[in-house]
């Protein structure tokens, strides 16, 4: 039997009824990781004390009262700091880095006795979407290693994708898990902004930063982001807990105006899907949302804005990169020329742009205006309809060196924008096929809903996935 | 377009020690990203923003009190310190 293909569901019925050990299913996944992982580059790091987690839980699973997750490998995306172990966001900044404290998500998952492999590949500080902004080099596609895995939680998606891992942890600013899972044949959940605390997550964009999970099925999904959500004291912006919610009704409303932006091939594959979620029962309507194609826009005024001021404070002083010069100033400046990459630098000054004085107004302040919106397009839409449908990508895996112009490659987030920049969760599910070069490449459908109802995102997602 | 002294000028703030060349680079490059941007300017939007609807959520207050023990992290913080001086972050000097 193939360990490393099994759901965490499989595996949790498996320890169970003694057909393997986690020790096991650990040391196959390990196996493949050698195997794979030189080609793929999905993981930055194997943690040594994999098979030590394994047989723990093997120990948690035997005694009984064990959480379902116990013994399941999970992948880290390197921004979530594990005690004790280096987490460098993928830049030489951070490159020695030791983190002091579990990220909440991290706690909550070692209290369910998870075992914890390593830490993946991802553009430096989550900004990119293709995992080629690295400092460790780029992460390759499962599916065709000339191509890109999508990004910024590239390596998580490749190492799940490529069964080196069960399940994976990713962080979202605008699309950074949903993307890579449509690129991997994945399913990826971007929660409700405060659904899961980002304490301990390395920040990027702080009002539009939230944790959330890759697997190959839903229910995977869903297992993760139960142990990872709920309030955090260390986190203001947790949303209190009151309880699940769901929405009411079947009706999946498509911004058409929207969605065009997609290669005319993935919008066939998207029209096909809706037709087979019409035959499940649902009814498919079309829906304004006037807003949503200035989203991105929007999205490059406040995450470079909040980028800059939170990358700040990496000034080569206190932690990380530090290079030895005459006076202070030119320590801070050229431990943050070499501590950082191209496109990093280029968000910092982007950033230090839109909120210089005079340019706030038109920048900024409008971004804000954009937000509000949203929200209220948003609104307005889910008083008629309960989900909201679009392709997750505009197109399937691109090549690496494809997307070498910054603007190209920021495209890729087109239909991931306005859920983060509203908080509403979303989700992408594998359930759509392009061809490319000869190759047949995943795409994803993406759902989106209000605030707090992940619930009925798993459910739609299920049933179009026949789970 | 953004020129060139802008550029540099943006660099000085943001604390990042670029080449010519890396400048020259920035500059064709945030140019054509604003080119982007600018597409927000095209959207009619309310005068004044109702405020943060988007976010939906409030200030979050706590007791004042120790939320850990005095030096529970001090030694692995230490730890990752660059330059130090016994328990302390040693610095160049800026004043004369």
């Amino acid at each position: 039997m193939d360990l490393t293909g099994l759901s965490a569901s499989a595996l949790a019925k498996g320890y169970r009824a003694k057909e393997f050990s986690a020790l096991e299913v650990a040391r196959a996944h390990l196996r493949s990781i050698e195997q794979k992982n030189p080609e793929l580059n999905a993981y930055l790091e194997v943690f040594d004390d994999v098979e030590q987690s394994a047989k723990q839980a093997d120990d948690a699973i035997a005694k009984g009262g064990a959480h379902a997750l116990a013994g399941v490998p999970i992948a880290v995306k390197d921004n979530i700091l594990i005690e004790g172990k280096r987490v460098s966001a993928a830049s030489r900044m951070l490159e020695n880095y030791v983190a002091a404290y579990d990220a909440t998500a991290i706690a909550r998952l070692k209290a369910a006795g998870v075992v914890f492999f390593g830490r993946t590949n991802m553009d430096e500080f989550a900004m990119g979407s293709s995992t080629e902004h690295s400092a460790y080099g780029p992460a390759r596609n499962p599916h065709d290693t000339s191509r890109v895995p999508g990004g910024s939680s590239g390596g998580s998606a490749a190492a799940v994708a490529a069964q080196l891992s069960t399940v994976a942890l990713g962080s979202e600013t605008c699309g950074s898990i949903r993307q890579p899972a449509s690129l991997c044949g994945l399913v990826g959940l971007k929660p409700t902004y405060g659904a899961v605390s980002r304490s301990g997550l390395i920040a990027m964009g702080s009002s539009l930063d939230q944790i959330g999970a890759f697997g190959r099925n839903v229910t995977d999904v869903e297992s993760v982001f139960n142990v990872i959500k709920g309030h955090d004291p260390l986190d203001g912006t947790t949303l209190p807990d009151t309880g699940e919610q769901v929405v009411s009704g079947r009706k999946i409303g498509v911004p058409r105006a929207f969605v065009k932006d997609a290669n005319p091939d993935v919008q066939q594959e998207f029209e096909r899907l809706l037709e087979e979620l019409a035959a499940k029962g649902y009814e498919i309507t079309d829906i304004e949302f006037p807003s949503a194609p200035f989203g991105l826009a929007a999205y490059y005024i406040v995450m470079p804005a909040e980028v800059s001021t939170n990358l700040a404070r990496l000034d080569g002083m206190r932690y990380g990169l530090h290079r030895e010069r005459d006076t202070l100033l030119e320590e801070y400046m050229h431990s943050r020329a070499e501590g950082f990459g191209a496109e990093t630098r280029r968000r910092i000054i982007l950033g230090t742009y839109v909120l210089s004085s005079g340019y706030y107004d038109s920048y900024y302040r409008r971004a804000t205006a954009l937000r509000d919106v949203l929200s209220k397009d948003l609104a307005k839409a889910f008083a008629e309809v309960s989900f909201i449908a679009t392709p997750t990508t505009p197109g399937p895996a691109f090549k690496l060196g494809e997307k070498s112009d910054p603007v190209s490659m920021y495209l890729e987030d087109i239909f991931a924008a306005p859920a983060n920049l509203t908080g509403i969760p979303a989700i992408s599910v594998p359930k759509g096929n392009v061809v490319r070069d000869g190759k047949t490449l995943p795409v994803g459908i993406q759902f989106m809903s209000p605030k707090r109802t992940e619930a009925s995102l798993f459910k739609i997602a299920r049933d179009i996935m026949d789970e | 377009m953004i020129g060139r002294d802008d550029v540099k000028k943006l660099a000085d703030l943001s604390r990042l020690a670029l080449t010519e060349e890396e400048i020259g680079k920035l500059q064709d490059e945030i140019t054509s990203i604003l080119a982007y941007i600018d597409t927000i300017q095209k959207i009619d939007l309310p005068e004044s923003p109702t405020g943060s609807a988007y976010l939906d959520i409030e200030n979050v207050m706590r007791e004042d009190g120790e939320p850990h023990e005095a030096g529970a992290h001090t030694d692995k913080l230490l730890q990752q310190l660059p330059r130090r001086e016994g328990q302390h972050l040693k610095v160049k000097k800026i004043l004369g």
